[in-house]
């Protein structure tokens, strides 16, 4: 039974950290039809650059975590304007998908650069809150766990409301819909790319910071991260947020409970055959508009 | 147009910084209108550069001491390094550059088993003399010319379980990477239980990029596990030392150098380094308990010129890697003096002769058998001890 | 624009494709010379050293490289048909360890294991290629991810048969291919085959109707391209010869371990394909020839530092998609385009020449000598939404005859014309073609002879005007896959045959301008493009969506008499349409829906009559509510 609730506790966690990444690629999307392949590199940034702001540099937390999510607004509007305009032309189909390598050429950048300023090694995170903790159902559980979870719960509430209630953020899923269309109507589409971007960047950055203490923070995660925040993302319907933050969670506990059952080996094979399964019975995603063309 | 221009600023600074791979610092009585060239294949990036980057830099070292010094048969040395990536077609591909286009005289690397299996197929065509540093097994009689400078699969085992069994432990859980390092680790102490009279309680493999293990480790707790073997690195094996003393367990955690890194020390503190172990060490490089240095004095040696080298005192790291990389130049230039030739086949000749005394252990070889490090050279180390590029010995009663 | 035919237009550039050619058959040295040597001019600046070497170095780098062509070509094919896939390591691993394992473990002849590779990947190119028929773009490209990710698991996974991540060793090149020098043959035969095999596939009736499901699937299957045939029969082909290059990859290294068939693996493949330019023939060995040797470039640049060769490379990897954000190949006919304009004079497009095109358009017909069918539908339902969209609609057209459905805006007339075109499924009813019960499933009514036109034409965008009648052709002219792969003089005869036809449709339908992209058509021209392929289809009845829309009255003119040229061969047409001058001049029959019921069905004059109709029009006379829409 404690296994069963810790088990559960650390898959909500890890589904917690998928969730907030998947969350930056639907916002990206939405407004761009990119998907931002330097992602994961975000996320690690945001993690290695909180353990350097925090730790080396001494910086408060609160401050540092601020700082984190600002450099990664900005890295992300750089992302934008050198590796995304200009080179995306949505009515040439496929032939115009110069993002995909120019993303991720900048992705590659922003790793080799990370690890040649701080190296291949590990940096310590200290935890945002004292590595206290209280007891759920007999079960103790680290506060830092608590607040990851908290945090997509929260970012994932506040991002829903912002694109549901907000001017700008239904003007950012009108452009996804019909881009020609939103530019006839005066949204202006090139600024609303770039504010989601900077959106994105900041909540990869915002991952990585709060994942950073779990373990330790260290540059080689992006890969691996960005991928299971994309699985995430399409199982749980591109561009919906809810869906992220629910798939997040399910993509989490599914990993954590798969790898007890059937072995570490098959963790890939499980992520993968859920997300197969899941898009068989329903092309868009869990929560993705069934009509929406599917991405 | 402006980023075209940034390429080429960076790739100036670059050059302006010989930021290269080969060193050629010369500054003894050695001939460095021919030199000797040693080719080194290493996992400069990937999961384990650090590794990579730290045998290398020893190897520098080496490289470095040469040429103060006479050189190899009086030339100098050059040491040209390429990046596998931890890829086995790229260090098929490095390889062969070393070889073809750089046209060294003997190699050395890599340290991770798939770029090693590749490399090998490579060195094999030219016979070239190729000192390797991972784990996995080889039959020697297809690669007559490498030889092994860093402990074999087979040698772990045995050696975890005299531990446990000296530190009083009967019923041993394992929690091991899926990678071959860690399944292989996992199979060899499996297999050796039963004839020496322990249990294994559980073994959980894990992902090497699970955020973490805490399930993994309540259940190995669960099983009724009074110590546990652990190969883990980096993030995971910070994880699991987390998850242990989250779990309020005691029990001992045997390891491996990878687990037993400062930057995990800090991670976890003092108290969540308390009771674990090292294995693959090697009897020369650690201290005994109470002891401010190793006994040894060649290591003390390299203990001051290494810190010379790195510009830093107290040593940070573990000189476990560093005396690796050093030592595998040294056994060439050392047989090649010896042997008054830089031909594979003289060197390992003499080789299978006399052997190399290095700083971190004794190497041999004889026909069939290129597994260099003696068995006896394997010790335990407490984790957490970590000074001055040395750890303490397991004590023993 | 990439031609997707042979028998198009020649271009004197054709030839440059002959040195790649001639390079590859100097032999491992004279082609690991110019390798080495360009891409040692090119970073020259930086090095100050120029190179030209023929090292075994060099030749294994030329020998790696053409295994990547082989799988960056088999990539190729896939997206050419509308999918990305990231799952390519997945197939080359296969090849590889099938070829591997059965060679130095089960001691099968180089030859059977290197088939048994390709077999093996074909049928996981099955399993992939199966679920792509539902999946978008995207998903697509990360569940086919996961293939690759599951493939490397399981191969560390299982290691009492894989050898684990240890790997395998011992992997031997076959007699007479011993060497590396004379391996080089080998990879360098399969090479041009698959070169010249993937050419013919992305030019043959397979590679177009593959284009036009990636442009647009609707169209495709109104035309009776059936989509999932054809994403899977790219997915068996593409995997098959990923696996190929496995099995060539595998005695080339003497080793293989999972740690080589990483995602990244995949997804340099993809690069290499995007960088050189997606779907074309020759961009994607382009692009490889690129990628392969710009790490090299930059190692020599920055010496072995790893991570500062990483960064550099980013930075490359960005600065090329800036200066040619569609590839090598679409930079390089903006060039040659611009370079050649200087040389020709402008053709003027020429003005609509009705009369001419008209009676073009009567012989052109009569001598296809199409066949009428009888369309009878009974009883159609359909509830969309909770709303009776049709609800219990009879419509029969005999060969020969002019239906016209017309009625106010939401009366069912689009839905009507969906369910009989079979892409909706009517909940209730009952439809035959001269008397034999079709399925409803779009390409299967194509294929009966059921032919369509769109409200707003569906055209092949990224295909030229003459292409997108070749697509229509392919389905009625189908020829020996076989002969056209090998492009053998039969193959070629018949395409050059299908070509001229197309003109000819084209010309007859107003169209003089063949290479032109459908998609920067004007209005106008999309619709007569769109007729025309519907003529090339050859169809039996005819369903048209508002067919006039849009069009200027000199263009009206011209349909009416394309409309009355198709009657008289004979097909049946049913015509949804708003305009009601055309309705009265064309159709023998109209039917006014209103409500998802037929409210009145007869005669042009009886239905212009009768009361109930004037009133469904909101009192209006139906003739003026002309122009509505």
């Amino acid at each position: 039974m404690t296994w069963t609730i810790e088990t559960i506790i650390i898959g909500l966690t890890a589904g917690a950290v998928y969730a907030l990444i998947a969350m930056g690629y639907n916002v990206v999307f939405a407004s761009t039809g990119v998907l931002n392949f330097a992602h994961g590199e975000f996320f690690m940034a945001g993690m290695m650059l909180g353990a350097y702001i925090s730790v080396s540099m001494g910086i408060p937390l609160v401050l540092a975590l601020l700082l984190t999510v600002i450099i990664g607004v900005i890295g992300a509007v750089i992302l934008e304007r050198v590796a995304v305009r200009g080179v995306t032309d949505a009515s040439s189909g496929l032939g115009a998908s110069g993002w995909v390598l120019s993303t991720l050429g900048f992705g590659i950048v922003i790793h080799a650069g990370i690890t040649l300023w701080m190296g291949p090694q590990l940096r310590t995170f200290p935890p945002l809150l004292p590595w206290g903790s209280i007891e759920i159902l007999g079960v103790t559980v680290t506060w830092q766990r608590l607040v990851v979870i908290f945090a997509a719960i929260i970012v994932g509430f506040g991002l829903h409301l912002f694109i549901e209630r907000s001017r700008t953020g239904r003007a950012l899923s009108a452009v996804e819909q019909d881009p020609d269309a939103a530019e006839l109507r005066g949204i202006p589409v090139i600024r609303l790319g770039v504010i989601a971007f900077a959106i994105g960047g900041g909540l990869g950055a915002l991952a990585g910071f709060l994942a950073g203490p779990l373990s330790a923070a260290v540059s080689s995660v992006g890969l691996a991260y960005g991928l299971k925040g994309f699985v995430a993302a399409a199982a749980g319907g591109i561009p919906s947020i809810k869906g992220a933050v629910i798939a997040g969670f399910l993509l989490g506990l599914l990993e954590v409970f798969g790898v007890a059952f059937l072995g570490a080996g098959y963790r890939d094979a499980i992520v993968f055959a859920a997300l197969l399964l899941v898009l068989m019975i329903k092309p868009s995603g869990l929560f993705g508009a069934g009509n929406v063309r599917a991405v | 147009m402006k980023f075209r221009f940034a390429a080429v600023a960076l790739s100036a600074a670059c050059v302006l910084a010989a930021c290269g791979g080969t060193s050629d610092s010369v500054d003894g009585n050695c001939d460095s209108d021919n030199p000797v060239r040693i080719g080194a294949v290493l996992e400069l990036t990937g999961a384990v550069a650090e590794v990579s980057q730290q045998q290398l830099q020893g190897a520098e070292m080496a490289v470095k001491e040469l040429n103060a010094d006479q050189g190899i048969l009086g030339r100098c040395v050059e040491l040209v390094s390429k990046d596998s990536e931890n890829d086995p077609t790229k260090a098929a591909s490095a390889t062969r550059e070393l070889i073809d286009r750089e046209e060294v005289d003997a190699l050395i690397g890599p340290v991770n088993s798939g770029p090693q299996g590749a490399s090998i197929e490579v060195s094999k065509e030219t016979d070239t003399f190729h000192v390797i540093g991972a784990l996995a097994d080889i039959d020697y009689t297809n690669y007559p010319f490498v030889f092994r400078g860093e402990f074999a699969s087979r040698q772990t085992a045995p050696g975890f379980i005299d531990v446990a069994k000296e530190l009083g432990k009967q019923n041993i859980g394992i929690l091991a990477s899926n990678d071959p390092f860690g399944t292989s680790v996992a199979d060899s102490v499996k297999a050796a239980a039963p004839s020496q009279g322990v249990a294994i309680t559980r073994t959980e493999f894990f992902d090497p990029q699970s955020v973490e293990l805490l399930p993994q480790v309540r259940a190995v707790k669960d099983s009724g596990a009074d110590i546990v073997v652990v190969v883990a690195t980096g993030q995971t094996g910070i994880s699991i030392l987390n998850a242990r003393q989250e779990l309020g367990w005691d029990a001992p955690v045997l390891g491996f150098s990878g687990i037993a890194t400062p930057e995990i020390q800090e991670g976890v503190g003092d108290e969540g380094m308390s009771d674990v172990y090292v294995t693959l060490n090697y009897k020369n490089l650690v201290r005994d308990p109470g002891a401010d240095a190793p006994s040894n004095e060649n290591v003390v040696g390299f203990i001051e010129r290494l810190k010379d080298f790195r510009s830093e005192d107290p040593l940070t790291l573990n000189i476990q890697w560093p005396t690796g990389g050093y030592d595998m130049v040294m056994l060439i230039a050392d047989l090649a003096e010896r042997a008054d030739s830089l031909e594979s086949e003289a060197l390992r000749t003499e080789l299978y002769a006399n052997g190399h005394d290095g700083i971190k252990s004794r190497y041999e070889a004889k026909d069939g058998d290129h597994d260099m490090i003696p068995d006896d050279q394997l010790t335990f180390v407490v984790a957490g001890t970590l000074q001055d590029g040395t750890l303490e010995r397991v004590p023993t009663e | 624009m990439d031609r997707l035919t042979f028998a198009g237009p020649k271009s004197r550039w054709r030839y440059l494709g002959l040195l790649p050619l001639a390079l590859l058959i100097a032999g491992p040295k004279a082609f690991a010379t110019v390798m080495s040597g360009v891409t040692s001019l090119i970073v020259a600046p930086f090095t100050g050293t120029i190179e030209f070497s023929s090292s075994r170095y060099e030749i294994f780098n030329v020998e790696l490289l053409l295994v990547y062509v082989i799988v960056v070509l088999s990539l190729n094919i896939v997206f050419q048909n509308g999918m990305i896939s990231l799952g390519h390591s997945a197939f080359f691993l296969v090849g590889a360890y099938t070829t591997a394992l059965l060679t130095t473990r089960a001691d099968w002849s180089f030859w059977l294991a290197l088939l048994m590779g390709v077999v093996l990947s074909a049928a996981l190119g099955f399993m992939l290629g199966a679920p792509a028929i539902r999946l978008g773009l995207f998903t697509l490209a990360m569940v086919s991810m996961g293939y690759a990710l599951v493939a490397e698991d399981m191969v560390t996974e299982w290691r009492s048969i894989t050898g684990g991540g240890d790997g395998l060793s011992g992997i031997q090149r076959p007699a007479p291919f011993g060497e590396l020098e004379t391996y080089y043959w080998l990879i360098a035969i399969f090479a041009i085959l698959v070169f010249f095999f993937t050419r013919n596939w992305l030019r043959s009736s397979f590679g177009r109707a593959g284009k036009a499901t990636a442009d647009n699937e609707v169209a495709a299957g109104s035309i009776g391209i059936d989509v999932r045939v054809t994403k899977v029969r790219s997915f068996v082909v593409s995997a098959a010869l990923a696996g190929l290059g496995g099995g060539l990859y595998a005695p080339l290294i003497g080793f293989i371990s999972p740690a080589a068939f990483t995602v990244d693996l995949a997804v340099l493949f993809l690069l290499m394909v995007l960088l050189g330019g997606g779907g074309t023939v020759i961009g994607p060995v382009i692009g490889a020839v690129i990628l392969f040797r710009i790490p090299l470039a930059v190692e020599d640049i920055t010496g072995a530092a790893g991570n500062i060769s990483l960064l550099v490379y980013g930075v490359v990897l960005v600065i090329s998609v800036r200066l040619m954000p569609q590839g090598f190949m679409s930079a390089w006919w903006f060039i040659r385009d611009r370079w050649l304009a200087k040389y020709k004079v402008q053709t003027m497009i020429d003005e609509l020449k009705v009369d001419e095109s008209a009676a073009h358009f009567d012989t052109l017909l009569a001598a296809a000598s199409l066949e009428g069918s009888e369309l009878r539908a009974a009883g159609m339902r359909k509830q969309l939404g909770g709303v009776k969209a049709v609800d219990g609609i009879d419509i029969a057209v005999l060969p020969g005859q002019v239906h016209a459905l017309i009625g106010p805006n939401g009366s069912g007339k689009t839905t009507t014309l969906n369910l009989l075109s079979g892409y909706m499924e009517s909940d209730y009813g009952e439809f035959t073609l001269n008397g034999e019960n079709v399925p409803a499933r779009g390409y299967v009514r194509a294929r009966y002879g059921l032919g369509r036109t769109f409200q707003t034409p569906l055209l092949f965008g990224s295909m030229s005007c003459v292409e997108n009648v070749l697509v229509a052709l392919d389905r009625k002219h189908s020829e020996n896959p076989i002969a056209t792969l090998l492009r053998l003089p039969t193959a070629r005869r018949n395409e050059h045959e299908k070509y001229q036809r197309a003109l000819d449709i084209l010309a007859a339908v107003g169209i003089t301008d063949p290479d032109t992209q459908a998609s920067v058509l004007t209005p106008g021209r999309r619709r007569l493009l769109e007729i025309a392929r519907l003529v090339a289809s050859e169809p039996a009845v005819v369903l048209m969506d508002e067919p006039a829309a849009g069009l200027t009255s000199a263009e009206i003119e011209h349909l009416e008499t394309m409309v009355r040229s198709l009657a008289a061969a004979g097909v049946g047409i049913i015509l949804v349409e708003h305009h009601v001058d055309f309705v009265l001049a064309v159709a023998d029959v109209v039917t006014v829906l209103d409500f998802g019921k037929v409210i009145a069905h007869g005669s042009p004059q009886e239905v212009r009559q009768d009361p109930v109709v004037m009133k469904a029009y909101l009192g209006a006379m139906p003739d003026t509510a002309e122009g509505q829409d």
